[in-house]
């Protein structure tokens, strides 16, 4: 019996305790929560408009759309920007982000604008850096839309 | 040892299974080997699925993993050195041992299910039972520690391989993966009238109001689906795998838009 009682416990295994504080936290960036929970530009423009041009963007891998448009004033600056995005929180905060930069600039500054400074406005983990990419494609595919309206109407 | 095998063989009808395996683990863990029922599983006499370890070899066994690994890749068994049965997967089919997976299997394999997209749930779901009543971690709380690292590992594989293969999405992917075809962190603003739909679908649900409204989306959405899995299992018999991987990028859309109503319905 003792033997059995010994043989049942030499091979339990040594629970180790984890401490809370040795966990890492992987958290989203206070940035992209408040644009999460407060955000801006949400809405729509008028797809038939000759001014606005729209940017209809998806992402395979995790099938997140985003819908990104600028109406553009006759100096060629994008007066209004509204966005609509389907993803996660850091696809919400990069088209919001995109919406309040481009606006008040000019169409060919918009253009310049890349995923990496989205990305590090926002501090994206690695994992998140294609929803940056999203938003810079977004916000080129509304410009070609623009631009392709704009050269029907010559 | 001989007399301890044979008391155990002779009493084990009448004791049954469990009980005698206990009986040999008493006499310091020399125990015996039951004559398998089949090929591939530990099968008793009585049909309990179990499995004991032998010790009877000349060199000792290895103790890291691995070692017993890189034993597995050479063919051999990590415990009794001999070679391994092409035909085992998880056991040595000369002691009984659990192996370390061979990396040449994939979750079909290991799952012992024809490479398809079509799969019968039912038989996928038996045969995931079935091989974690052999090697679910706590059937060896008692033995070495190597045997217990590799029953986790393969107990974990083989989590992965039937949680991947159970839904149709994910199935159809890992397909294309086995093909090399990787889907890929790439953003595109292709088929720009197939977005326009996902983003009315994605609007739709947002902004429904009743419970049916959401059921109506769900039918509409599930029936996408049921065409589109139809295609893609089209697309893989005939080999087609452009149009297999282009099914599956719309069928990941739908998807994600039948994730959202799952959580704002109440369970049917």
């Amino acid at each position: 019996m003792a033997a059995l009682r010994r043989l049942l416990f030499t091979n339990v295994r040594n629970v180790q305790s984890v401490s809370p504080m040795s966990l890492s936290i992987r958290a989203y960036h206070e940035k992209v929560i408040d644009h999460y929970e407060n955000p801006r530009n949400v809405g729509t423009l008028d797809k038939k408009s000759k001014t606005v041009g729209t940017g209809l963007v998806g992402a395979p891998a995790c099938g997140d759309v985003m819908r990104l448009q600028i109406e553009v004033g006759d100096d060629g600056k994008i007066v209004d920007a509204k966005f609509k995005t389907f993803g996660c929180g850091s696809a919400i905060a990069s088209s919001s982000l995109a919406t309040e930069w481009i606006k008040g600039k000019s169409v060919g500054e918009a253009a310049t604008i890349k995923n990496t400074h989205i990305a590090k406005e926002l501090s994206l983990p690695p994992v998140k850096l294609h929803c940056s990419m999203l938003a810079e494609d977004a916000i080129k595919a509304a410009i070609k839309d623009y631009a392709v309206k704009q050269e029907s109407l010559e | 040892m001989n007399n301890i095998r044979s008391l155990v063989n002779a009493v084990q009808p009448a004791i049954g299974c469990l009980a005698a395996r206990a009986l040999s683990h008493t006499c310091r863990r020399i125990s015996v080997v039951y004559e398998r029922a089949s090929a591939q599983q530990n099968v008793c006499t009585c049909n309990l699925p179990m499995h004991v370890s032998y010790r009877n070899f000349s060199d000792a066994p290895l103790t890291n993993f691995d070692d017993a690994k890189a034993a597995r890749l050479g063919g051999n068994c990590w415990n009794c050195g001999k070679l391994v049965d092409g035909l085992s997967k998880f056991f040595c089919l000369s002691c009984g041992s659990v192996l370390p997976v061979n990396d040449s299997e994939n979750y079909f394999t290991l799952l012992d299910t024809k490479r398809d997209f079509k799969v019968s749930l039912s038989e996928l779901q038996k045969k995931f039972i079935n091989f974690q009543r052999l090697l679910h971690p706590d059937k060896f709380s008692v033995k070495s520690a190597l045997e217990r690292e590799i029953s986790e590992n393969n107990s974990s594989l083989l989590n992965k391989a039937y949680f991947t293969l159970l839904k149709s999405l994910n199935r159809g992917i890992y397909m294309l993966e086995l093909e090399g075809i990787f889907m890929g962190e790439n953003v595109s603003a292709d088929d720009p009238e197939f977005l326009m739909e996902i983003m009315d679908l994605n609007e739709r649900v947002a902004d429904a109001e009743s419970v049916d409204a959401l059921r109506a989306i769900r039918n509409e959405v599930s029936a996408y689906v049921g065409t589109l899995t139809d295609k893609i299992s089209d697309a893989f018999a005939n080999d087609n795998i452009s149009v297999a991987k282009a099914c599956l990028i719309s069928f990941k859309y739908y998807d994600n838009i039948l994730e959202k109503l799952k959580e704002r319905l109440p369970p049917s």
